[in-house]
């Protein structure tokens, strides 16, 4: 990983792709590399769409190693949905192949002169272009289908479907998985419109040839490595509940805490939940001959993924995570599973966020588009989307602006981004997360755990209303620092509870890069991004006032607890005071 | 809260240690119980349903009284009517906060419970609704179903249906309203618009 892939796309000239040395990015990874380069390359006014944006792509700095859990790649770009700064990662292959092959970072940049699709082919004789407008609103099955074809060895794709080609603001990027489905997504903020602009359909990328990138210390990464996984295998989250469950395991549970977001956050409560449950789910999978415990990639040792077949034991989609399940389930009042799975099918083929299309949808349905409970209508909805009606690019173009188009007063989004899967009334601290994250409302932007354990902003009192914006910051700034890693954030929980395990990573990254990195040079880090990722936004007119959840969370009461959002704005405006 | 007496059947299944896991779906979506009410959850899971402390206290992990989020099992008092839902360690940044006792507790203060010790009138008969999430039906469903629980008729059709292949080879004893039965009498009970008070055991073999 010593050496950065530019692939510059026009109008100037033919697209070309060049290869540069790391230079200032040397040592960034994953999120740290993303955020540096759109901060520093990217004129924080440009257009989204426009030729000035950049597209980067970074594995993280454990990526093609053989380190447990490393396989996150990270996308960043100006958002088309935010109009901030944006890091989506993802699971699957991309980023171990893309590492082994030498790469810390693939930036695409400027704008075709013409109308044309691109396929971009990096093996380990180096990268080329080549136009193929055969692709073109290709969904990204019958894609890497194609590609698999083509190129027999090719061991992973990165690629977006038609909503990526559409340009629409809730696209994603499609990363294929072990079985080389387009199943793991960079999902949030339009990254895949930003890839479609600059017509780039697919990354073929093939490591063949290539091998596993070396330690510095070898000894001692290994012992790192095992002492590693024997903390991720021996701790209950993600040793048993998650290989058991997957991430849905939290459906009953965040219902029966009345945290759960229902009929475009009108509930907090869905009658039917158990329908729709991690363990109704993984049932229902192993029954029908899928699997409830499976890894997105190779290397991965929590397997919190699996195979949904369909009612004949036929593939349909890749297990439907949590937050899939809860957008275009509960929260459009769907509690059947069968038709869940078809939405997360329909949008992994069309590239498209299930948090975004779920929490439209049921914007949709509160306008009167479709009824409350319709899956049919849902899987109808989504399916507009893919084929670029006027009303599918509506709803393709994410909540807010379906809101906007259709009257509608409760918009769950924060800087244009659709809340995901906890309601901030019944977990304030989360609250606090989604209205000051500089990537809008995001779930995993305070996601990393590992907080206390890094000791990041000293002691707090997490039971008082400042010490949850203490704690929003230091979760915020350990998940930056864990992004960049390009490790799952996954592993959080076992580092929460095992010091043992959390000081094996970092003897992980020390042993392979001969570094002497601590904890407090990990929160560093963390800071770091999260300044530049400020900064960035501030420079393309952000202030506080984006830092703000929907009003209707402070007026509105959310049964069955009857609670409103308490944070004050003076509290949200001390979070990134440190 | 309880289910109707008029319709009750009791019913004492004896079944192989395989057997004992088709009844697992019935705990996630709840089931009545009859205790003694007026004590801590704690007390309930130790004294009453004879779960051993450490064990409840490794593998519940996430506990909520009426929806609420419990913090000290101690200092939380079960009353008549009652829902009481139990689950093991969960995922996420909202699964950390739900933890009893946990780090991040104070994220969802809003819905946390608030101790209720002081207002005790001592022991006395009730029941409550209770739920077993995700791991803990495997790990603490089985002394539930040996106190016995309540649920409707239809449920555990259902689950004589789904376990059919399993149950057929796993039933070992059968008691309907205290007299001794078979599985064939079992099949010929009409389980529809009626209330069951079940027991499972596990056999040892």
């Amino acid at each position: 990983m010593d050496k950065i892939l530019r692939i510059h796309m026009g109008p100037d000239k033919d697209p070309v792709c060049t290869e540069t040395p790391l230079g200032d990015y040397a040592g960034l990874g994953g999120r740290a590399m993303t955020s540096t380069i759109i901060s520093k390359e990217v004129p924080p006014m440009c257009h989204p769409l426009g030729a000035d944006n950049k597209l980067v792509i970074a594995p993280g700095l454990l990526s093609g190693t053989s380190a447990a859990m490393s396989g996150r790649i990270s996308v960043g770009c100006k958002s088309p949905l935010t109009g901030g700064i944006k890091e989506a990662n993802a699971g699957g292959q991309g980023s171990q192949v893309l590492a082994r092959l030498g790469y810390a970072a693939i930036i695409i940049e400027g704008k075709p002169k013409k109308d044309v699709l691109y396929k971009v082919v990096i093996d380990r004789n180096g990268a080329r272009i080549i136009e193929d407008n055969s692709l073109r609103m290709m969904g990204n099955y019958d894609l890497v289908e194609k590609i698999k074809q083509e190129y027999d060895t090719a061991t992973a794709c990165i690629s977006i479907g038609p909503a990526g080609e559409m340009k629409l603001a809730a696209a994603t990027v499609a990363i294929t998985d072990t079985d080389f489905h387009p199943a793991r997504h960079a999902g949030r903020g339009g990254v895949g419109a930003v890839m479609g602009a600059k017509g780039v359909k697919v990354i073929v990328l093939d490591d063949t040839g290539m091998k596993m990138r070396e330690p510095k210390d070898p000894e001692k990464f290994r012992a790192a490595n095992k002492k590693f996984v024997e903390g991720l295998k021996s701790h209950p989250v993600t040793g048993q509940a998650l290989p058991a469950y997957g991430t849905n395991v939290l459906t009953n549970i965040i219902n029966e805490a009345g945290a759960y977001p229902t009929k475009n956050f009108m509930w907090g409560r869905f009658d039917n939940c158990s329908r729709i449950s991690g363990e109704t789910e993984a049932e229902t999978e192993t029954r029908r001959g899928g699997k409830a415990t499976h890894g997105c990639h190779r290397g991965c040792v929590i397997q919190c993924s699996g195979i949904y077949m369909d009612k004949d034991g036929h593939y349909l989609s890749k297990q439907p995570e949590y937050e899939t399940v809860w957008a275009h389930g509960g929260n459009c009042g769907i509690d059947d599973l069968d038709a869940i799975a078809m939405l997360d099918r329909l949008d992994d083929d069309f590239g498209l966020d299930t948090i975004e299309m779920g929490a439209t949808i049921a914007v949709a349905m509160e306008a009167g588009i479709a009824e409350f409970g319709d899956a049919q209508a849902a899987i109808n909805l989504i399916k507009e989307v893919g084929k670029g009606t006027p009303l599918g690019r509506i709803l393709g173009s994410g909540a807010a602006v379906t809101g906007k188009v259709f009257g509608v007063e409760r918009v769950p989004v924060v800087k244009g981004q659709a809340l995901p899967a906890y309601d901030p009334r019944a977990v304030q601290g989360i609250g606090v997360t989604y209205a000051t994250s500089p990537m809008g409302a995001d779930h995993t932007s305070g996601y990393a755990v590992t907080a206390n354990i890094l000791g990041v902003g000293g002691k707090v009192d997490p039971l008082s209303s400042k010490g949850q914006v203490e704690l929003s910051r230091n979760l915020q700034i350990a998940t930056a620092a864990v992004d960049s890693t390009g490790m799952c954030l996954f592993i959080a929980f076992a580092v929460l509870d095992q010091p043992e395990t959390f000081q094996a990573l970092i003897d992980m990254i020390n042993s392979f890069y001969g570094m002497n990195l601590t904890a407090d040079g990990v929160a560093e880090l963390g800071k770091t991004v999260l300044k530049s990722e400020r900064d960035f936004n501030a420079r393309a007119g952000f202030t506080s006032k984006n830092d703000r959840l929907p009003e209707f969370y402070k007026k509105e009461v959310l049964p069955p607890h009857n609670v409103t959002f308490q944070v004050t704005d003076e509290e949200l405006d001390e979070v990134f005071n440190w | 809260m309880a289910l109707k007496h008029s319709s009750l059947i009791e019913l004492r299944l004896t079944v192989g240690p395989q057997a004992v896991s088709c009844f697992y779906p019935l705990l996630s979506s709840g089931f009545m119980i009859r205790v003694q009410v007026g004590c801590s959850i704690h007390d309930l899971l130790r004294d009453q349903l004879g779960i051993d402390g450490k064990l409840v206290e490794t593998h519940i992990q996430t506990v909520f009284l009426n929806g609420k989020a419990v913090d000290d099992l101690h200092q939380s008092i079960i009353e008549d009517g009652c829902v009481l839902s139990l689950s093991g360690a969960l995922p996420g940044m909202v699964g950390a906060a739900f933890r009893k006792s946990g780090f991040y507790a104070g994220f969802r203060e809003a819905v946390s419970f608030r101790n209720n010790k002081a207002p005790v009138s001592g022991p006395r008969p009730g029941s409550l609704r209770v739920k077993l999430f995700n791991l803990t039906g495997p790990t603490i469903g089985p002394f539930f179903l040996r106190h016995g629980i309540e649920i409707a008729g239809t449920e555990l059709e259902e689950v004589f249906q789904t376990c059919a292949d399993t149950l057929s080879d796993g039933l070992r004893s059968v008691k309907i309203n205290g007299r001794e039965s078979t599985s064939k009498g079992l099949r010929a009970l009409d389980l529809k618009h009626r209330s069951i008070r079940l027991f499972v055991e596990a056999s040892m073999d």
